[in-house]
């Protein structure tokens, strides 16, 4: 009795300061903040990445200017895988605390890793062609970001597909994390980022600012999908037309 | 800085097409995520809007109703 009563007390406590800690009323001002700061990051160091890559950068690749795609494809191939473990993470988290947070967090983190997908895919295709004279290779990398891509969209369908909140969590959460398991399997099967490094400091720099831009990017679009996330399902509660300034 | 003029810097080494093809989609990407974050911020306040208006009429509403009903036992 004493045994069993410990365990599920501390689990409970966890919970209840997970939830004052982490509720949707806290993190939409703090969501709010954030967001603003990082569009003005991802803003300054675009700016910079693509002025170091396009100006300052020398054509050093075997493939001449070609390499230039470079730039934008990999930060957003990285960003399409790590968007997804993020996303996996706050499944994970959703699943274990019940947390409604951490399942905003997946569903607002999703269309973004969906665009830095198709990205990555459509700058893919543009590098293979004048590379390797084919838009497309059927292997390994390119096979997991289609699939991710199809995992992104499937993941997107359901959220929308189904209106049982807590059926919808589970089949997404399900879904992700049953990917989750093969995606980054055969991505990091092949060694890519090391491709980028032998080029020329110069190209290196802006490869990283540009990274550091789409991972703000990313931040500030989830950041905000997440507010109107949480203004869509706590449009009833009285601190949601505070926050608009309403009067009730 | 390792162009000579904005042609050349146009034409990337004969990779233009490519090149910029990229450029072109990333950008034009990122600008249809900001129209839908902003599609979709509107669409949530106009929601809460809504239900404020509903739900301000139907306070008028039982306000009416409770001074009808008070005026009818005063008579």
């Amino acid at each position: 009795m004493a045994l069993h009563r410990t365990p599920s007390g501390e689990g409970e406590s966890t919970r209840s300061r997970w939830e004052r800690h982490a509720s949707p009323q806290q993190l939409y001002p703090l969501a709010g903040r954030l967001m603003g700061w990082a569009w003005a990051i991802s803003a300054l160091l675009a700016a910079a990445g693509l002025s170091v890559g396009l100006l300052i950068a020398p054509a050093e690749g075997q493939q001449g200017d070609a390499d230039r795609i470079i730039l934008v494809h990999l930060p957003a191939a990285g960003l399409s895988l790590l968007i997804y473990l993020s996303m996996a993470f706050w499944c994970a988290l959703a699943l274990v605390l019940n947390s409604r947070m951490a399942s905003m967090m997946a569903s607002a983190l999703a269309p973004t890793g969906l665009l830095m997908t198709f990205i990555a895919l459509w700058t893919g295709a543009l590098w293979d062609k004048p590379t390797w004279g084919t838009w497309w290779v059927w292997d390994a990398r390119l096979i997991s970001e289609l699939l991710l891509i199809l995992l992104y969209i499937g993941f997107m369908a359901l959220q929308s597909a189904i209106d049982d909140r807590r059926r919808m969590q589970r089949a997404s959460t399900l879904l992700v994390l049953g990917g989750g398991l093969a995606v980054p399997a055969t991505h990091f099967s092949d060694p890519w980022w090391s491709a980028p490094l032998h080029g020329a400091s110069w190209s290196v720099t802006g490869m990283l600012l540009m990274t550091a831009a789409v991972w703000a990017w990313s931040f500030a679009a989830a950041l905000h999908r997440v507010r109107s996330i949480i203004l869509e399902s706590e449009r009833h509660a009285d601190w949601v037309r505070q926050q608009l300034e309403l009067r009730r | 800085m390792n162009w000579h003029s904005v042609a050349e810097f146009a034409e990337m080494g004969g990779y233009g097409l490519y090149v910029w093809g990229s450029y072109l989609m990333a950008a034009a990407t990122l600008a249809w995520e900001v129209v839908m974050l902003m599609q979709r911020r509107r669409r949530a306040e106009d929601e809460i809007r809504e239900d404020a208006l509903i739900n301000r009429a139907q306070s008028r509403e039982g306000e009416r109703r409770s001074r009808s009903d008070a005026s009818s036992t005063w008579n």
